[in-house]
């Protein structure tokens, strides 16, 4: 059997200064009795979790199923995450495993659906890009509300005047952190923080009415 | 919460949020703004839009996926059975565990063997201590003891003492004459036997006769008397 790497791990850092921190800070506030604060992380990688649990077993009736139980896995754990790595790293692991397991209960071969997680790419970083993958599920409808928002998303970038679109694209993209991009655009950091979000904003604005129709659905 | 929100103006909040979804705050600057993010739904609602967004930016295109709103709230129903989580790592281990802090007790593995173990040395007390307490109550009150004494001590001295007792004091003893036949012959037969053999017999079954069961063997091994 050939092991699945985790995403790789940033460099050692003071918890208050890695990238992680605010990630680490909800872990704190939901194991402090915060739930919304894990309903945050939640919200950031669901989507993530279950495009990796999708390669593992390709079968869209589970992948929820699973992905739930992760969470509820990793919430159950959540005392024993110390911030020395990502949230996502630690997350990773948990979503593998329990895929696997589920896979073992199901008297599948997890081999198998390894092999074909591990030829469809990577899924460690941020900039990440998944393919495409048929999956049981999926309707006509269901794909055509997937692109219409994808379309929807690029038409808003070209749309988007070039500082803005050139700040987020090295953000969302490149991965670059403020402080890059700031020395790549030669501006302020706030400047770069400004233009990101007013980039954001324009995006959501044309995203959003499609988003309401498909409330509750999977899309 | 009211200052944080005067702290900074609407706009200000948004962007600063968007920079949390980034990752790129830190400091105090990071908790306020994750305080009021946790309290506000509205907040929470462009947080899962722009991480949607910065999701379709980085693939190129929108893979399906579970509709967050609802994930979110089934494993809100889910998580409303579980226990908050235990507050014991919340901060890195170099700073959490301090090297005065007393070790927690940490049941072993084996614990139920020793809690057997335990058990079974009370058990053993408590018998012992049953055993004591009706043997010593069995020597204050002791009247079947003191019977069973005697009565060995009748029965040391009975034997001796009442052979001794038939025996005549002239010291010698006339032979017996017992006159036994078969039948098979006119003239009765008769057998001289030990007159002192006959005297421990017949002191035996005196002594002895009442405390036995009746059997055959023992009655053929019993002295039986001329006269029958």
């Amino acid at each position: 059997m050939t092991a699945i790497l985790p995403p790789s791990e940033p460099p050692d850092a003071a918890p208050a200064e890695r990238p992680g921190a605010a990630d680490f800070l909800l872990v704190q506030r939901t194991v402090a009795g915060d739930q919304k604060a894990f309903e945050l992380l939640v919200i950031k990688y669901q989507r993530r979790i279950e495009r990796l649990i999708g390669r593992m077993v390709r079968d869209v009736d589970l992948v929820e199923d699973i992905a739930q139980e992760t969470f509820i896995r990793a919430y159950r754990a959540l005392h024993q995450f110390r911030g020395d790595a990502q949230f996502y790293t630690w997350l990773y692991r948990i979503a593998v495993n329990t895929a696997k397991k589920a896979l073992v209960d199901m008297k599948r071969d997890p081999t198998v659906s390894e092999a074909a997680f591990r030829s469809t790419g990577d899924d460690d970083d941020e900039t990440y890009r998944p393919r495409n993958e048929p999956i049981s599920d999926e309707t006509p409808e269901s794909i055509l509300a997937a692109s219409e928002i994808a379309a929807v998303v690029n038409a808003a970038m070209e749309a988007l005047p070039a500082e803005l679109r050139q700040a987020v694209t090295l953000r969302e993209i490149e991965g670059m952190s403020y402080e890059e991009i700031a020395e790549v655009m030669q501006c302020p950091i706030g400047t770069v923080r400004s233009r990101i979000f007013r980039a954001r904003e324009a995006i959501s604005a044309k995203v959003k009415p499609l988003l309401e129709n498909q409330s509750g659905k999977r899309w | 919460m009211v200052n944080e929100m005067n702290d900074m103006n609407q706009i200000s909040i948004h962007e600063h949020v968007s920079a949390l979804a980034d990752g790129q705050l830190q400091g105090d600057e990071l908790e306020r703004v994750a305080n009021v993010l946790c309290t506000q739904d509205e907040l929470r609602e462009h947080w899962q839009m722009w991480h949607l967004v910065g999701d379709v930016l980085r693939s190129g295109q929108h893979v399906q996926c579970t509709d967050t709103s609802r994930f979110v709230a089934n494993l809100r129903q889910r998580l409303a059975d579980e226990p908050v989580p235990k507050q014991s790592a919340t901060v890195p281990t170099a700073v959490a565990v301090s090297k005065n802090s007393a070790p927690l007790r940490v049941e072993a593995a084996n614990e139920p063997v020793f809690r057997w173990k335990m058990i079974a040395g009370v058990a053993s007390i408590a018998a012992a201590a049953a055993i004591g307490w009706n043997w010593i109550g069995a020597g204050a009150a002791s009247p079947a003891g003191s019977q069973l004494a005697q009565q060995q001590q009748q029965q040391r001295q009975a034997p001796t003492g009442s052979l001794l007792a038939a025996a005549p004091a002239s010291g010698t003893i006339a032979p017996t004459q017992v006159v036994v036949g078969n039948g098979n012959t006119n003239a009765p037969q008769i057998m001289l036997r030990d007159a002192r053999l006959d005297q421990m017999l017949q002191a035996h079954q005196q002594a002895g006769g009442s405390s036995q069961m009746p059997s055959g063997f023992l009655r053929n091994a019993t002295f039986e008397s001329p006269s029958r």
